[in-house]
């Protein structure tokens, strides 16, 4: 049966109006579409582009390289290796107290820290950072593969162990500096890390077509010193060999090329390896030569001598009476050691013979305040500006609080404090015409291409005293070494100027301990051209106790190996040379 | 027909030749990232190498091996002679002075020389 005409015309109509609702519905979300492209790609275009970029690639930090720290000819002194780091991946550890308890003998842990760490992370927690290969390897070997990942990581490493560790101090698990030459130029060596994007494959390899670096890393600057390995290594040498031969608590000695103020060496006793870092006994880390506080004892006669010789209140073959004892304000009665009578001496005689009457009689003559005025000058009292961390500024009391003796005492160096380097950089005055030198330990900077970006020189700080007195001073204090306290200093060939100390350290109770001393040895050498400016002091020695028996043969051993490396040759032929 | 061939050409030569450039760029990356990690590799030897050079040369273990080793003793100073040692002679060889034709042939180089260099 055929439709009637009517019922076609009704169908065709509705499959045309189905289309056109079809067709409507499809255009509107065609616009919608293209509504939704347009909002996606035009208008919140860079933002989505700049957050799938967060998402697909990885920052990746450039770690620079440390600057080495070298010694005067180039000598590596700091350098960086590669160590491995273990991370854990906690997600893969199903239990942290097991892997703890197998863990933490390996990398000498606790067991409760190690633990405590997997349970903190979630997909990184570091086990042992800088550890040798042989500790990653036997900690592979007792855990699953995926629970441990390795790092490597730059670990600074100091070749020659514990010598001049003083000096360079030491950089910790970060590789900042921590101490010494190592903290002080930590900005200069240290550098500063880069920045880069990249993406990473599915096996977590960086994608380089993908690698932008944003800012490249600027690798530390290298570090020369002024320190020379070989006479740093021959001061260590026999300033250990003297605490042990004397039983001492410690010492300390300083060699400065007086002609520049360079520190050539500075040794402290007791050691540490700077390789140990932060795991070595914190109080050894002192460097004893730039913070140890003591009383000076006789070595500050020199300066005492040369300020009233300075000031005119005596002249150098103008004597006074040494009657063994003298009485000070305040009751007090000064004497000399041993109560040694030594009778009319000039100031190269109170030198000599170490005359404590003698210096406090030209003391008295100086007064309290131009003595003050003079050892400010000479850079007692406060720090001498050496380019390393920790140093001490002495203790100089003002001239009012020098109560009863307190002027006679300072003459012959008790009553005021000073460091060892103070010391040193105040002697720079004699051979320098009477101005003093700042010392240092660094003598120029150099970028990672080698080429230098600063060089550092001779630093005059002030005139202290007339170039004609520094000159007497120096050929008085020969008189020490040639018949006088110091002989045990003399070296063939060469005339040395000197001066020795045997000071005795407060005791806890007030007053002195005369059974607690500090034996040192000032000297420079050759005289009248001084290449070596050394001082040597032994803490506390027991066997032999006076700066002339225990000091002056560490001077003499040092100051003869130091000249012949230097190439200094003697001013006249030792006795028996052939 | 024809036209459908240029179609398929024109729409999918372009993408073939992306996918192939992309791939090699791939390739030259790891091979890149290969190269990198070798050269890491080599200057961490390297520094692992002169670290130990320079803990060997330690003054404290050559004196060591001199001493207890080989039986060496530090000199006395009466077994050490400094010998007086003239300055050096001044032996520095002269050539002949440079001709007109030289100093010309020298001052076109140098400007030459200069030209390349890159400016301030």
């Amino acid at each position: 049966m055929a439709a009637s005409p009517h019922l076609v015309a009704d169908h065709r109509r509705l499959v045309r109006r189905r289309l056109a609702a079809t067709r409507a519905v499809l255009v509107a979300s065609l616009a919608v579409l293209a509504g939704r492209l347009v909002q996606l790609q035009v208008v919140q275009g860079g933002r989505l582009q700049e957050l799938a970029a967060r998402q697909q690639l990885e920052a990746i930090v450039l770690e620079p390289r440390r600057g080495r720290i070298l010694d005067r000819r180039g000598r590596p002194l700091a350098v960086n290796v590669d160590a491995p780091s273990l991370y854990a991946v906690p997600t893969a550890i199903p239990d942290p107290a097991a892997f703890a308890r197998v863990v933490a003998p390996l990398v000498g842990q606790p067991a409760a820290e190690v633990e405590r760490r997997v349970r903190a992370g979630r997909h990184f927690a570091w086990l042992a950072r800088k550890v040798d290969p042989q500790v990653v390897a036997r900690v592979r070997a007792a855990v699953r593969p995926e629970q441990v990942g390795v790092l490597t990581e730059q670990r600074r490493a100091y070749p020659n162990g514990p010598l001049g560790a003083h000096v360079l101090g030491f950089a910790g698990i970060d590789n900042q500096g921590l101490a010494g030459v190592e903290l002080s130029y930590d900005s200069t060596l240290r550098g500063a890390a880069g920045r880069a994007v990249a993406a990473r494959d599915g096996l977590g390899r960086i994608l380089v077509e993908t690698q932008r670096v944003l800012s490249a890393p600027r690798n530390g600057q290298e570090v020369l010193l002024t320190v020379d390995q070989v006479l740093q290594h021959i001061a260590e040498r026999e300033l250990a060999a003297a605490v042990r031969r004397h039983d001492a608590a410690g010492g300390w000695v300083v060699v400065l090329d007086p002609r520049s103020g360079e520190v050539l060496a500075m040794a402290s006793s007791p050691g540490f390896d700077p390789n140990a870092g932060v795991r070595a006994e914190p109080r050894l880390w002192t460097n004893r030569a730039i913070s140890e506080v003591y009383e000076p004892g006789s070595t500050f006669k020199i300066f005492v001598l040369a300020a009233a010789l300075d000031a005119g209140v005596v002249t150098a073959d103008q004597q006074v009476l040494c009657t063994g004892q003298l009485s000070a304000p305040g009751g007090a009665v000064i004497r000399d050691s041993g109560g040694q009578r030594h009778g009319w001496v000039t100031p190269a005689d109170i030198i000599r013979y170490s005359c404590n009457v003698g210096a406090a009689l030209v003391g008295t003559r100086l007064g309290k305040d131009r003595l003050y005025t003079y050892i400010r000058a000479f850079g007692f009292g406060r720090p001498v500006g050496v380019d390393l961390p920790g140093e001490s500024a002495g203790i100089v009391p003002p001239p009012e609080r020098w109560l009863g003796p307190g002027l006679q005492t300072i003459s012959f160096g008790q009553g005021l404090s000073v460091t060892p380097l103070q010391l040193a950089a105040a002697a720079t005055a004699l051979a320098n015409d009477g101005v003093v030198l700042r010392p240092f330990v660094v003598r120029a900077v150099r970028d990672a291409d080698g080429r230098m970006v600063r060089v550092v020189g001779r630093q005059p700080v002030r005139q202290v005293i007339r170039p004609e007195v520094a000159a007497r001073v120096l050929q008085m204090m020969v008189g020490t070494t040639e018949s006088g306290t110091g002989t045990e200093a003399r070296i063939p060939g060469y005339a040395v100027a000197g001066k020795t100390a045997t000071a005795q350290k407060p005791a806890p109770q007030g007053g002195y301990d005369p059974a607690r001393l500090v034996a040192s040895f000032l000297g420079l050498v050759p005289v009248p051209h001084p290449r070596l400016l050394i001082l040597v002091s032994l803490d506390e020695p027991r066997r032999a106790a006076s700066g002339g028996e225990a000091a002056a043969p560490v001077f003499r051993e040092i100051a003869s190996q130091a000249l012949w490396y230097l190439r200094v040759p003697p001013q006249t032929s030792p006795a028996g040379a052939p | 027909m024809a036209s459908v061939v240029v179609a398929v050409a024109v729409v999918v030569l372009p993408a073939v030749v992306l996918v192939a450039q992309r791939t090699h760029a791939a390739r030259t990356g790891y091979a890149i990232l290969a190269l990198q990690g070798e050269v890491q590799t080599l200057q961490a030897e390297n520094a692992r190498l002169l670290a130990e050079v320079a803990a060997l040369r330690a003054p404290d273990r050559i004196e060591r091996i001199a001493t207890t080793q080989l039986g060496m003793v530090p000199p006395r100073p009466q077994q050490v002679a400094s010998l007086p040692v003239a300055p050096p002679a001044r032996a520095v060889a002269r050539g002949p002075e440079p001709s007109v034709l030289d100093r010309v042939v020298g001052w076109l180089v140098r400007t030459e020389a200069a030209a390349a260099e890159p400016a301030p």
